[in-house]
């Protein structure tokens, strides 16, 4: 069932076992999980069905610390949530990403990869993504291209798959809508989370934009709202708690990472007519894949390093062929154009039309260089950028806070303290001057390193990925929530999300969101049926 | 003069002009589908065009290491390395530069390399460099 809340009678209360707050792509997954097992859910939206400024305006906040990044407008406060403009990139955590490295302080999560292969497998179909296959075997004979020789000691391909990309409002509205035992309701806005003597939530305070007012009564409660909002939120929730919720220990919001979204690094090829098709994207009969570039565990554990993929970017002899020109504006137009091709409707048409119309001069330019390159041949290679999202190690002083300013609901607006060191980047400089060896030692050509001693960030750039504000721990003074992703603090509240990772990896984090709230999804319903 | 200048003289000129370069297009065509494991710019010390450049590079090494491409540091370089010895007998440039290559693909792969102005390079190109900047 899906209802907007402003049609509900004021100071309604509801009632179910579980209520799961923020409809993105951890909360919409989870309560489609709970109506396959047969769990009635509440499922909370701040936004509405579609994009509005009212409700886009509560995300607004401070950024300071690393620059290039965005508070505002990186995530979508609507049904669906930042699934409506995701790119679609998945992969796994990699096996080391779990573990705790001598190399990278803070690290280690209290679950390993192993214990998540089962829901990664699952999260796949609600991504529309091909078979959980992510070794490099397992695309044998399917791929174009041969990998080049290097020495499978240093370095190996890393496999990457293409969501379409799924946008969670469109492809699963009408599962929500139709779920008997899901009740969603969209201009809801958590206010505040009250709590029993003994350290449980017992009831949800819900507002509309009109001020309506409506409560929740669950046994447990999840908070779903993204990797700034989950924070922001536990933090507000300060009248029962000195310092808010969760936050006995003064970790909730720390530990804020992102992605180092760059494109630094890049190698010289001795041929400059060599094969480099298998490091480029395949268009399989399954899904489109993508292959980078990687260290090994073993090499990375040895060397203390970060996680890295590099995507090969080949800068063509004939610009035509180059892909430089690409900004928001073209990927909406793509966006478009892709729809229109398959015949459908495109999704944000005109929010989409908009940003083509502000800056349309990155449209012209594809569409010439598109239209170009179907006559003249691409040429050589001339050089071939390194292009990644590179893992930031978890750092305590990056972080969200709450500041002065409050939103239209009377809740106090987030800062966000993005902090990244001089150790994150030489960490990606000594990737990429291993991978120079291993490319010098095949005799594919020469890398010149991008980052300079000492680094500078001024080439650094979010990958758009909020990531660790109420991390997993074992130790309550070290972690926000535990393995179950509960709230140490909070008998039956629950965190979903980035959040939630205690470290970032590389993988972009879609894929992990969506299986760890499988893995919710699937402990809350075992609860529920078990007490029952 | 006038009398081969004809109407047959010039059709048939123009004809082997355009078969000249017609062949030569064609063979350029060809060429862009042809692999060429071109050697790399360091193992090609041989060649004049390259010289300066390799110089540079050189110039750049001794700045961060001024005892790289000195006769001592040479004598001991070239001992451990009997490969570059041969290279250096050897009168085919192609075998000359595979050999190079080889060197210093053996290089990196023991982790012999050093980045000098950003480029990760071989220990073998940077001596090699060195000695003649």
């Amino acid at each position: 069932m899906l209802a907007d809340l402003e049609t509900l009678e004021d100071n309604t209360t509801l009632r179910a076992p579980v209520c799961i707050v923020g409809a993105g792509a951890a909360g919409i997954t989870m309560a489609l999980e709970f109506a396959r097992a047969g769990v009635e859910a509440i499922l909370l939206e701040g936004g509405g069905l579609e994009f509005t400024d009212e409700s886009q305006a509560i995300y607004e906040g401070e950024v300071t610390g690393q620059g290039h990044t965005d508070i505002a407008f990186s995530r979508l406060r609507q049904f669906g949530g930042t699934t409506g403009h995701w790119t679609g990139l998945c992969a796994p955590l990699a096996p080391i990403d779990f573990e705790k490295r001598e190399g990278v302080p803070h690290s280690g999560w209290p679950i390993t990869r192993a214990d998540l292969d089962p829901f990664y497998e699952r999260a796949q179909p609600y991504l529309q993504l091909g078979p959980y296959a992510y070794a490099p075997a397992d695309w044998d004979g399917l791929l174009t291209g041969a990998p080049w020789a290097l020495d499978s000691a240093v370095v190996e391909p890393a496999v990457y798959q293409s969501s379409p990309p799924t946008r969670f409002a469109e492809t699963y509205l009408q599962a929500i809508t139709d779920a008997p035992t899901i009740r969603c309701l969209y201009h809801a806005n958590l206010k505040n989370l009250e709590l029993s003597d003994g350290g449980a939530v017992t009831r949800a305070q819900v507002v509309g934009y009109s001020g309506k007012t409506v409560f929740i009564e669950a046994e447990r409660f999840v908070l779903a709202c993204g990797g700034i909002e989950n924070a922001r939120l536990l933090l507000n929730f300060d009248s029962q708690r000195a310092g808010g919720i969760g936050n006995e220990n003064d970790l909730v919001g720390r530990y804020f990472m992102d992605h180092m979204n760059c494109t630094l690094s890049e190698l010289a090829p001795a041929d400059r007519q060599g094969d480099i098709a298998y490091y480029l994207t395949h268009q399989t009969d399954t899904v489109p894949v993508h292959i980078g570039l990687k260290l090994t565990e073993d090499l990375m554990r040895r060397e203390g390093l970060l996680d890295n993929t590099v995507f090969l970017d080949p800068v063509w002899e004939s610009e035509s062929h180059n892909d430089d020109f690409r900004d928001h504006a073209w990927l909406a137009f793509s966006a478009i154009a892709r729809a229109f091709s398959r015949g459908q409707v495109p999704d944000q048409f005109w929010a989409r039309t908009c940003t083509i119309a502000e800056a349309p001069g990155a449209v012209v330019t594809g569409v010439y260089r598109n239209i170009r390159r179907r006559f003249e041949p691409a040429g050589t290679v001339t050089t071939i950028r390194f292009r990644q999202d590179a893992e930031q190690a978890p750092n305590p002083d990056s972080r969200v806070t709450l500041n002065g300013e409050l939103d239209p609901l009377g809740m106090r607006r987030a800062t966000l303290d993005w902090q990244l060191t001089k150790a994150d980047l030489l960490s990606l400089r000594r990737t990429h001057e291993l991978i120079g060896q291993a490319v010098g030692a095949a005799g594919i050509g020469r890398v010149r390193l991008g980052i300079d001693i000492p680094p500078l960030f001024d080439a650094i750039y979010t990958g758009y990925h909020h990531i660790g504000t109420t991390r997993m721990h074992d130790d309550p003074r070290q972690g926000v929530v535990d393995a179950d992703c509960r709230v140490h603090s909070v008998q039956n509240l629950y965190m979903a999300g980035s959040s939630v990772f205690t470290t970032g990896g590389t993988a972009n984090p879609t894929l992990t969101i969506v299986a760890l709230a499988i893995r919710l999804a699937d402990h809350l319903a075992g609860e529920i049926s078990g007490a029952a | 003069m006038a009398k081969f200048i004809n109407r047959r003289n010039v059709l048939f000129g123009a004809v082997g002009v355009m078969s000249v370069l017609a062949t030569r297009d064609f063979f350029l065509l060809y060429c862009r589908n042809v692999s060429r494991n071109t050697p790399d710019f360091f193992a090609s010390l041989g060649d004049e065009s390259v010289f300066g450049a390799a110089r540079a590079v050189g110039r750049q090494v001794k700045r961060l290491h001024p005892d790289f491409g000195t006769e001592t540091m040479l004598a001991r370089f070239y001992g451990e390395r009997p490969l570059l010895l041969e290279a250096a007998e050897e009168t085919c440039l192609d075998t000359r530069k595979a050999m190079l290559q080889s060197q210093c693909g053996e290089d990196f792969s023991n982790g012999r390399c050093l980045v000098v102005d950003g480029w990760v390079i071989s220990e073998t190109e940077a001596q090699l460099c060195a000695a003649v900047a």
